[in-house]
C-alpha cells in the first residue's frame, strides 16, 4: 500500500519536473514579456517531432539532437518578437493588443498542429535510446530512465534560467525590462534587444522540452491543446516569470495528476490541471509564488 | 420594446421561415442542405460568439463546450424522455444558460487572456465530464436515427435545415437587437474601459453576465438539432476545439463588433472549408483556417466590414448620430 | 453639513498608499488636492469613486455611508470623474461617448442627442461630435473626459490632472469652463500640479505626502505651511 503511494509519488515528482519544463517558457513570455503565447505547447510538440526527425534521419541521440534544435528555436522567437513588437506593442492600448495576439497565437497553434498532421501523419511517434528501459530500485520504488532523465534535465533547466536570470547581467536586465521598459532604458539598455533575448530563451525552452517529451512518451500532433491547460495553469500557479515558483507548481501538478491517475482513473488525469487552474484564476491569479 | 421585440423578432422571423420553407420545397439535393446546414450553424455560434467576444471584448474559446452541452441537453432529453423538439431547444439554452452563467463569474474576477484560458478550461472539464459519463454515452457517443420525414418536408434533413435557419435567424436577430440599443453601447463600453464605464453609471457586473449568459445560451440553442444532423455524438468531434474555432474565425473574418459581419463570415469561410475539405482534406483545412484567422488578426483586424467601411469609421453607427 | 466626508481612510498595496486620511468637503466648495506624484492622489480618487475599496475607513456621501457601494451606483448618485490618463469609449464616436453617463438621467435618445450637444459646445467640442476619440489630440480628449463627467449631472467632481500639458492661455479658458460648472452648483476636487492655476481656482487646498495628509487650509496659508514646502523641495 505504502509501496504504491510512494511509487505514485516518485512517478509524479519526475513528471511534475517535465512539466516544469514544458511551462517555464511561459512562464518566461507570458509573465515577464506579457505575451499570451498560448501557441506554446504547439512549439513543444513542434519541437518533439524534430527531435524525433533528427534521431529517425541521422541516428542521432534525441539529448544531443535538442541541443541543435535549441539555435534554431532561439532565432525564431528571437525573430518573431520583433514582428511581434511592431504589431502589437505599438497599439495605444496593451489589452488591446494582447487579445488580438491571443488570438494570433491560437491560429498559430493550429497551424502548427495542422502542418505537424500533414508532414508526419497523426500517429503516436517517440525515441528509443539504450537507457530507455533500464530501470533503477531504489527499495521499493522503481525509477524508470525513461522518466529520470528527462527529469534531470529539466533540473537542470530550471537552475541554468534561475541563474541566468538572477545572476547575470542581460538576466537581470530582462528582469528589469519586464518590470519596466522605461526604467531599463533610463540604464542603457534597449528593452527591446533584451526583450527578443528573453523571447528566444523561452522558445528553445519549448524545443528541449519537446525533446524531453518525445523521450518520455509517444508524441501526437493534437498534444499541444491538451498541453495547454497545464502549461497554463503551472505557469500561473508558479507565478508568472518565476523559475523556482514554476519548478514547485510543475511538481504539485505533477504529483497531484499521479495521485489521480492511481486513485480516481487516467479518464480524469487531464481534467486536474484544468480544475486547477480554475481554482487558481478564481482564487488567487496572482499565483502563490509571485516574485 | 413590445413593438420592437415583434417588428424585429417575429416578422421577420416568419418571413425567414417561410423563405426557408421554400427553399425546402424547391431544392432536392441532399447534399445542399448539408452545406447549408453547417454553414448556418456557424453563423448562429459567430453571432452569439459575437455577442460577448465582440462587443465586450471577453474572448470566449470555449464555444465547443457550450454548444455540446446543448447538443447533449437536447439528445438526452429527445432520446430519454421523448419531449417535444421545441422543449429540448428551450432546455439547450437553459443548460448551456447556466454554464454562461458560470463564466459571468469568472469574467467578474479575471479578464484578457485569464478569462480566455478559463473557458478552455471549462470547456474541457465538460468534455471530461462526458467522457466519463455511461449515461452521456462516454467516449463512445450516441447513435442517432433520424426520425423518418414528415409533411410538408421530403427529408428530415429539410426539416433540420428550416429548424437552423431559424435558431441562426434568431441569433442574428438578438445580436442586432442588443447591438442597436444601450445595452450594445454599454457592452462597447465595457470592451474599450471597464473602469470609465463603471464611473459612467454602468452596472458592468451585470451586463457582463448579461452578455455571458445570452452568448452561451444560443450556443447551446444552436447545438439542440446538432445530433440529428451529426446521427453519432460524440465528444471528440462535438466539443473539440475545431468547431467553435470556425465559428470564431467566421468573426474576425466578417467583423467583430457588428452583427452581420458573422454572416459575411461564415459564408465566406463556410464556402472556402467545403471547397478545401473536398478538394483536399481536413488537416489541410484546419491549415487554412488557421491561416486565415492570422491574415485577419494582422491585416484587417476589423474584417470585411472593416475593410469594407474603412479603417477609420466605428462599425456601429446609428445613421441618427450621423447627422 | 459637509458633501463628503472621508473618515480615516487606509490603503495598502503591500506598503502603505495612503494611511488615516480625513477629509471633509462641504458643498460648493473648490479643493485642491496636491502632492507629489506617487503621494496617493488618484488613490483617493478611486476610493471616493469607488473603483477600489479602502482597507479601512468611511466614505459618506450626502450623509449617506457609500464605503460599500459599488461604483456606478456612486456615480449615479453623482460623483463624476475624469481620469489622468484619458479613457474614452474607443469604439463609440465622441457624442455617443456621453450617451454612456447620460443614460443614467435621460430616457430617450432625442434628449441625449440635445443634451450631448450642449456638454460638447460646453467644452468646445461640438465640431468633433462624429468622430472618434482615436483622432482626438490628447487635450482633446481630456475635454471629452471633462463632458463625459459632467454628463452625469454630478454633485461632486474629481478632475485628476485635467490641465497637464496646457498652456497658460488654454489653462485660462479651462479655469473659465470649470467656474462656469461650479456656478451651477457643482463641488469640485482638483488635482493639479499647477499652482498657479489651483491658487487662482481653489477656496482650500488639501496637500497629500507619502499617503498622509500633512496640511489642509486656505491656499495663502498653505504656501507659508514649512512641512508643505519640505515634501516638495525636499529637506
Ligand atoms: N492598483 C495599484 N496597485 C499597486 N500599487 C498602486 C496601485 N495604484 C497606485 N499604486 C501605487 O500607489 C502609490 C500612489 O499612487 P497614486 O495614487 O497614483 O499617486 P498620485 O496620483 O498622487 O501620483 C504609487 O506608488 C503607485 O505606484
Ligand atoms: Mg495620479
Amino acid at each position: 500500500m505504502i509501496d504504491v503511494i510512494l511509487n505514485t509519488i516518485v512517478s509524479g515528482i519526475l513528471i511534475g519536473g517535465f512539466y516544469a519544463a514544458c511551462a517555464i517558457g511561459l512562464s518566461i513570455s507570458f509573465g515577464m514579456l506579457r505575451i499570451p503565447n498560448i501557441a506554446h505547447p504547439g512549439f513543444i510538440i513542434a519541437g518533439g517531432f524534430l527531435t524525433y526527425y533528427f534521431n529517425k534521419t541521422f541516428g542521432l541521440d534525441p539529448l544531443l539532437a535538442g541541443l541543435l534544435i535549441i539555435p534554431i528555436f532561439f532565432a525564431f522567437g528571437f525573430l518573431l518578437y520583433r514582428g511581434y513588437n511592431r504589431f502589437f506593442e505599438s497599439k495605444r492600448d496593451e489589452r488591446e493588443g494582447q487579445m488580438s495576439a491571443l488570438v494570433l497565437f491560437f491560429g498559430v497553434l493550429m497551424i502548427i498542429e495542422a502542418l505537424l498532421s500533414v508532414t508526419f501523419g497523426v500517429d503516436f511517434r517517440t525515441v528509443t535510446t539504450p537507457w530507455s528501459s533500464i530501470v533503477l530500485h531504489f527499495g521499493s520504488v522503481g525509477i524508470c530512465l525513461r522518466m529520470a532523465v528527462p527529469f534531470l534535465c529539466s533540473v537542470l533547466m530550471v537552475c541554468i534560467l534561475y541563474l541566468y536570470f538572477s545572476k547575470t547581467y542581460l538576466g537581470l536586465v530582462i528582469q528589469a525590462v519586464a518590470q519596466d521598459s522605461m526604467a531599463a532604458t533610463l540604464i542603457g539598455s534597449d528593452p527591446r534587444f533584451a526583450k527578443s533575448i528573453a523571447f528566444g530563451i523561452s522558445f528553445s525552452t519549448a524545443a528541449y522540452a519537446g525533446t524531453l517529451f518525445v523521450c518520455l512518451v509517444p508524441v501526437e500532433p493534437s498534444l499541444g491543446m491538451q498541453f495547454l491547460g497545464r502549461v497554463f495553469s503551472i505557469a500561473i500557479l508558479g507565478g508568472l516569470g518565476s523559475p523556482l515558483g514554476t519548478a514547485v507548481a510543475g511538481l504539485i501538478v505533477g504529483i497531484t495528476e499521479s495521485l489521480t491517475t492511481a486513485y480516481i482513473g487516467s479518464s480524469w488525469t487531464l481534467a486536474v490541471s484544468f480544475i486547477l487552474l480554475l481554482i487558481i484564476i478564481a482564487v488567487k491569479p496572482t499565483g502563490l509564488f509571485r516574485r | 420594446m413590445m413593438k420592437k421585440v415583434s417588428f424585429e423578432l417575429i416578422i421577420p422571423g416568419i418571413i425567414v421561415a417561410c423563405i426557408g420553407l421554400l427553399i425546402a420545397k424547391l431544392v432536392s439535393g441532399i447534399y445542399f442542405f448539408y452545406v447549408c446546414y453547417a454553414i448556418l450553424q456557424m453563423i448562429a455560434l459567430a453571432a452569439a460568439w459575437n455577442i460577448l467576444g465582440g462587443y465586450t471584448g471577453y474572448v470566449n474559446f470555449g464555444i465547443g463546450g457550450f454548444f455540446a452541452a446543448g447538443a447533449y441537453t437536447s439528445i438526452v432529453l429527445l432520446k430519454y424522455y421523448e419531449v417535444n423538439f421545441l422543449v429540448a431547444i428551450l432546455a439547450a439554452g437553459t443548460v448551456s444558460g447556466i454554464l454562461g452563467l458560470l463564466i459571468g463569474y469568472l469574467s467578474i474576477r479575471v479578464r484578457g487572456i485569464y478569462f480566455s484560458i478559463s473557458t478552455i478550461a471549462v470547456s474541457t472539464i465538460l468534455q471530461m465530464v462526458v467522457l466519463n459519463t455511461p449515461f452521456l454515452g462516454g467516449a463512445k457517443g450516441f447513435k442517432i436515427i433520424r426520425p423518418p420525414a414528415f409533411p410538408p418536408f421530403s427529408n428530415y434533413i429539410e426539416f433540420l435545415f428550416l429548424l437552423i435557419l431559424l435558431i441562426s435567424f434568431f441569433a442574428v436577430a438578438v445580436s442586432r437587437l442588443i447591438e442597436k440599443s444601450w445595452i450594445g453601447r454599454s457592452f462597447l463600453a465595457i470592451k474599450d474601459s471597464e473602469q470609465a464605464a463603471e464611473t459612467s453609471g454602468v452596472a458592468t457586473l451585470k451586463l457582463k453576465i448579461l452578455a455571458t449568459v445570452v452568448s452561451c445560451a444560443l450556443m447551446g440553442i444552436a447545438g439542440a438539432p446538432y445530433p440529428y444532423f451529426i446521427t453519432l455524438l460524440e465528444p471528440y468531434s462535438a466539443m473539440g476545439l475545431t468547431l467553435g474555432t470556425y465559428a470564431f474565425a467566421a468573426v474576425f473574418v466578417g467583423g467583430r463588433g457588428c452583427w452581420f459581419g458573422p454572416i459575411i463570415g461564415a459564408v465566406l469561410l463556410g464556402g472556402l472549408q467545403q471547397s478545401v475539405t473536398v478538394m483536399i482534406s481536413s488537416e489541410w483545412n484546419i491549415l487554412v483556417v488557421g491561416l486565415v484567422i492570422i491574415a485577419f488578426v494582422l491585416l484587417a483586424p476589423n474584417g470585411v466590414v472593416g475593410l469594407l467601411k474603412g479603417r477609420k469609421k466605428p462599425v456601429l453607427l446609428k445613421k441618427k448620430d450621423r447627422v | 453639513m459637509a458633501l463628503l466626508e472621508m473618515k480615516k481612510i487606509s490603503k495598502s498595496f503591500g506598503f502603505p498608499a495612503l494611511q488615516n486620511v480625513d477629509l471633509s468637503i462641504d458643498a460648493g466648495d473648490r479643493i485642491g488636492l496636491i502632492g507629489p506624484n506617487g503621494s496617493g492622489k488618484t488613490t483617493l480618487t478611486n476610493i471616493i469613486t469607488g473603483l477600489i475599496a479602502c482597507d479601512d475607513g468611511q466614505v459618506i456621501f450626502e450623509n449617506r455611508d457609500i464605503t460599500k457601494l459599488s461604483a456606478h451606483r456612486r456615480s449615479r448618485l453623482g460623483i463624476a470623474r475624469t481620469f489622468q490618463i484619458p479613457q474614452p469609449f474607443y469604439s463609440l464616436i465622441v457624442r455617443q461617448n456621453l450617451y454612456i453617463p447620460l443614460r443614467c438621467r435621460l430616457k430617450s435618445e432625442e434628449a441625449m442627442f440635445t443634451e450631448a450637444g450642449r456638454l460638447l459646445d460646453l467644452v468646445g467640442l461640438s465640431d468633433k461630435a462624429d468622430g472618434l476619440p482615436s483622432d482626438l489630440t490628447q487635450i482633446e480628449q481630456r475635454e471629452l473626459e471633462l463632458a463625459r463627467a459632467l454628463a452625469l449631472s454630478p454633485r461632486l467632481l474629481i478632475l485628476d490632472e485635467v490641465l497637464a500639458g496646457l498652456t497658460s492661455q488654454e489653462i485660462d479658458g479651462a479655469l473659465e469652463i470649470l467656474r462656469v460648472i461650479c456656478e451651477s452648483g457643482v463641488t469640485v476636487i482638483m488635482i493639479e500640479h499647477i499652482m498657479k492655476a489651483v491658487m487662482g481656482f481653489c477656496n482650500k487646498i488639501v496637500v497629500l505626502n507619502s499617503g498622509m495628509k500633512i496640511a489642509e487650509g486656505m491656499p495663502e496659508d498653505i504656501f507659508r505651511n514649512p512641512e508643505v514646502e519640505r515634501a516638495y523641495l525636499g529637506e
